[in-house]
């Protein structure tokens, strides 16, 4: 039998009325190797004993003066904390071993008593109670790592939290004084306080951009923080894009040009309107030819093309399935109706 | 010549509009906080009212509330502005029964267009 050393240290209460059973089974298992053998013909003192010793075992005569072994069992019952009953009975009658196993007995064995089946049995008893000790101190470790994770959980929470709140407030706080100089700016320019010449002109003019600049890197940073809180709003309506994407050209065509880049766009004037947000559809447009435009050589050619074409060449990005589907559900246009397509002489970019 | 009382505790954000709105045509006047701005609306009665939503002393909403109970103000037109923009608060705008709401920084021109219509529409109104 595959067993450790420690095996042999649990602890076994034999409890029987008759000195010759105790002395009996005391030798069978202190040859069997077990080393930490006690007993007691006092089925009254078993309980008391239970609780000081915590017995991996308990070997119980059913039948002895003054209580019997389902009282003992009964007592036993109250003190394990588990619904496992490390108790083994000993009974001369069939019917006894029944109910005994119904009470919550973890085997039995029949008198006479056959010594190497007593052997087996105790092994097989202290082996599964060895189990059912460390099912329990799994069950433990697991709710505890489940308790940690929930706690670490909670804290990456509050900690998203504070630092949405955090963003929040900063944002406002660059948006107080932004105003200000934004403000003063045009106040300046709009000649409020004076004529200027040309350069004080030119200079302001680069002032203000740099403001404006600002105030759309501000907005970036709360559309982060109102993605992230579930804050972003969504205002659907009915559009045609051949003039969203053109307003977006003429819009950083100066860009392109500055670059020296072509900036043009081809628009198929018949596409039907479609269900969009107007401004989240122009954040979109804009990023993406803005991005075009920041990756494309002097001398390139960045090309906004509107066409209708099969979903299945959209890039794989964005999921083309979801965003069919929201379409189609929303506006009624078969989901392969159309395509927004932004490319690039050099690549095509989605 | 039209009142426009300013009720803003950025001091330079006020002046700014002070200097802009003196510019086309508006007399201006500043509150730096909630409570000054209810006194001065009471005794100024102006013909429209530019007000923050964050202030000391009262935000802006809770301000536009007496406002509009107070038989001096309650028909002058109220203008939010905020540097903390989001969807609740335009609702919340709306609801409040102010004419409109802008955001920091603010798009002069269409702060202008909106104020210039709002106390039209107001005299009109009165008028009738």
């Amino acid at each position: 039998m595959n067993t450790c050393p420690e095996f042999f240290n649990a602890p076994i209460l034999i409890v029987d009325d008759q000195d010759a059973i105790v002395l009996l089974l005391e030798e069978m298992l202190r040859r069997a190797g077990y080393v930490c053998i006690s007993s007691t013909k006092n089925p009254h003192e078993v309980c008391a004993l239970h609780r000081l010793h915590r017995y991996s075992l308990i070997i119980l005569d059913l039948q002895m003066p003054g209580m019997d072994g389902f009282q003992v069992m009964e007592g036993l019952k109250a003190i394990e904390t588990s619904d496992y009953l490390p108790v083994m009975v000993q009974t001369g009658e069939p019917v006894q071993k029944l109910r005994a196993l119904q009470n919550g007995a973890g085997d039995f064995v029949s008198k006479p008593l056959d010594l190497a089946e007593i052997v087996l049995r105790v092994h097989n008893l202290l082996k599964m109670r060895q189990l059912h000790l460390d099912a329990e101190i799994r069950t433990k470790v697991a709710e505890e790592s489940a308790q940690t994770l929930r706690t670490a959980l909670q804290k990456v929470r509050d900690l998203n939290r504070e630092i949405q709140n955090f963003y929040h407030t900063l944002s406002h706080e660059l948006k107080t004084p932004l105003t200000s100089a934004s403000e003063f700016v045009s106040i300046v320019m709009d000649g409020l306080a004076g004529p200027l010449n040309e350069p004080q002109m030119e200079y302001l003019g680069i002032a203000k951009e740099s403001c404006d600049q600002l105030r759309r890197y501000i907005n970036d940073l709360l559309d982060v923080t109102r993605l992230e809180t579930g804050k972003m709003s969504i205002e659907f309506q009915m559009l045609s894009l051949a003039p969203l994407v053109e307003r977006v050209v003429k819009m950083l065509s100066p860009a392109a040009a500055g670059k020296g880049l072509r900036l043009s766009c081809d628009c198929d004037a018949n596409l039907p309107a479609v269900l969009v947000d107007r401004q989240r559809i122009l954040q979109v447009l804009t990023n993406l030819t803005v991005n075009a435009i920041k990756f494309t050589a002097a001398g390139g050619h960045v090309r906004l093309s509107l066409s209708e074409a099969p979903f299945t060449l959209l890039a794989k990005p964005c999921p083309p399935a979801q965003f069919v589907e929201t379409i189609k559900d929303m506006c009624g246009v078969p989901p392969d109706r159309f395509r927004i397509g932004i490319g690039k002489s050099a690549r095509m970019a989605p | 010549m039209q009142l426009i009382l300013i009720i803003e505790d950025d001091d330079q954000i006020a002046r700014a509009l002070a200097i802009r709105l003196k510019a086309n045509g508006y007399n201006a006047a500043i509150a730096p906080d909630a409570v000054c701005g209810a006194s001065l609306a009471r005794s100024m009665k102006p013909d429209l009212i530019l007000l923050d939503i964050n202030l000391p002393a009262g935000n802006g909403f809770q301000l536009a509330e007496t406002l509009f109970r107070i038989p001096e103000t309650n028909r002058t037109p109220v203008i939010f502005i905020t540097a903390s923009m989001d969807t609740n608060l335009l609702a919340k705008a709306n609801d409040s029964g102010a004419a409109a709401l802008f955001e920091k920084p603010l798009d002069t021109e269409k702060l202008l267009a909106s104020i210039a219509q709002h106390i039209r529409t107001q005299r009109d109104i009165a008028s009738v």
